[in-house]
Order: structure tokens, then sequence, then C-alpha cells
């Protein structure tokens, strides 16, 4: 098991977050953004980074739970939350997420990588400023093995 | 123009349903947990409260957004707002309280339900 939890301090971009309304009651009422919604964006944020394999919810062993997830997923194109927990407040959302990299791809690098996107994504579509992201590489994804065991199984 | 006294919560909520299925970005209303309906004789609206506590409507909007790169959800609500507010002008309802828009969900790939 891989792990790369690196300090806040070090991944923290310098600049500050650009003047927007992070306040969401207007005088026209109040617009609420439910925290799985914060997740499902961090979800599909880690994922649209090549070398991300799976997201993996806790608890469950690395292939065994990404094979629940996509059978439980069930919903077509949908995407669920799991391995991604969120803590959201007025202004900042922090992060967790558990995944599997695909064998081969530089951990440091996917794992900035996937920091990165999160932020940005989640900034954009929320206005929430994401202060951190922790990443917990829980396996890793052999291509290969993978063919093998399915024509074991065929 | 019909008589804003003479209108049921349902036919509000109804009309607000309608405008803010239209919005591009939103996915669906009321398919989350919360349950959030206005109830008339038969019928419920889903996603969308109209209460008139004391005075002014109460508005309550639950959706469902699109996922897409170039959302940003708080500019998605004030656009629902703009809608269920043009909604609620063409019925002539003029005691508007608050329009509260909670996004509940996100859909990944289109914007149909």
């Amino acid at each position: 098991m891989a792990e790369t939890r690196q300090n806040v301090a070090e991944t923290r971009p310098q600049e500050t977050a650009p003047a927007r309304a992070t306040d969401l009651v207007t005088e026209h009422g109040r617009t609420t953004i439910a925290d799985d919604v914060v997740a499902k964006i961090a979800a599909i944020a880690a994922r649209e980074v090549p070398g991300v394999h799976e997201l993996v919810s806790q608890g469950v062993g690395g292939t065994l739970s990404g094979l629940t997830q996509r059978v439980a997923g069930g919903g077509g194109d949908n995407i669920g939350t799991q391995g991604v927990s969120v803590e959201v407040g007025q202004r900042e959302a922090a992060v967790d997420l558990r995944m599997i990299v695909d064998y081969g791809v530089s951990i440091p690098q996917v794992a900035d990588a996937v920091r990165r996107n999160i932020r940005n994504r989640v900034n954009s579509m929320t206005g929430l400023t994401v202060r951190e992201v922790n990443i917990d590489v829980t396996d890793l994804y052999f291509a290969q093995q993978q063919q093998q065991t399915d024509t074991r199984v065929q | 123009m019909p008589e804003h006294a003479a209108l049921d919560e349902i036919v509000i909520a109804r009309a607000v349903a309608a405008a803010v299925q239209r919005v591009p970005g939103v996915a669906g209303i009321g398919q989350g947990r919360h349950a959030t309906a206005t109830y008339g004789p038969n019928q419920v609206i889903r996603g969308v409260g109209v209460t008139r506590a004391r005075g002014p409507l109460d508005i309550d909007i639950h959706l469902t957004a699109a996922y897409g790169a170039a959302v940003d959800l708080p500019e998605l609500a004030e656009r629902v707002r703009e809608a269920a507010r043009a909604a609620l002008d063409d019925l002539s309802v003029e005691e508007v309280g608050g329009i509260d828009v909670t996004v509940e969900d996100l859909r990944v790939g289109g914007e149909q339900p």
C-alpha cells in the first residue's frame, strides 16, 4: 500500500481565490449545494486524471470493492461518491479520497494532478475553495493481471 | 390575467416546475432524498415547494444539476431563480418572499432525466 499524504502547506497554491460571491444567501433567496454534489464533483474530477483506475470505499479490499462499486453503481453513466468523503464549510471544503492507480504511473504526479483538478472543478462549479485533498492510494491495478483473471472466469 | 388570489399553490408549483426544468443545466427536479413537494388533490409536484406561511409565498426548489465543465452552480441557481420569478410574474403572483434553490444532486451525461 502506497500512501501519498502530503503536507497541506506544501500543496496549497499560493494565489488567493479570485474575489467572487461565495456567499450563497442572496436577497432573493438562499442557494444550497448538497455535500453529495461536492463529493460527486470531486469523484468525477479524480477520474478525469489518467492513471486513476478506480475510487474505492473505505473498509473493503481494493479490487473487490471496485467490483462491487461497478455492480452496485447501477445508474448507467451516473457516478457515485464511493471513495470520496468531503467536509464542507461556509467557504472551504476538505476532500478525502481513496483510489487505485494504474501500475506504472508516477503516484506523486497523479496525486498532484488529482488535487489540482479537484481544486479547479470544485472551485469553478461551487465557488468553494478546496483547502486540502488527502489521497490514499490503496492498491495498484495491473492491466495484464486483470486480463488473465477475465479469461480464467470465461 | 388570472387573479392571483384564485391560484392554488399546486398551480403555481406546476408553472415553476415547468419553467425550472427548461433552464439549461438543470437535469431534473425532485429526484433527491428530500421530500420537497407541493401537494394538491390527487397530484404532487415534486421538487418544488410552495408555501404561504404568512403573507408572501415562499418557493423552495430542489434540483439535480447536469454535470459540465462550465457549470457554475451558484450561477445556475441564480438562473433557476430568475426562471421561477418569470413564471410567477406570468401568473401575476406578486407577493413572493424568498426563492430558495438547493442543488441536491449532479448527473453526468445528458440533461434529460
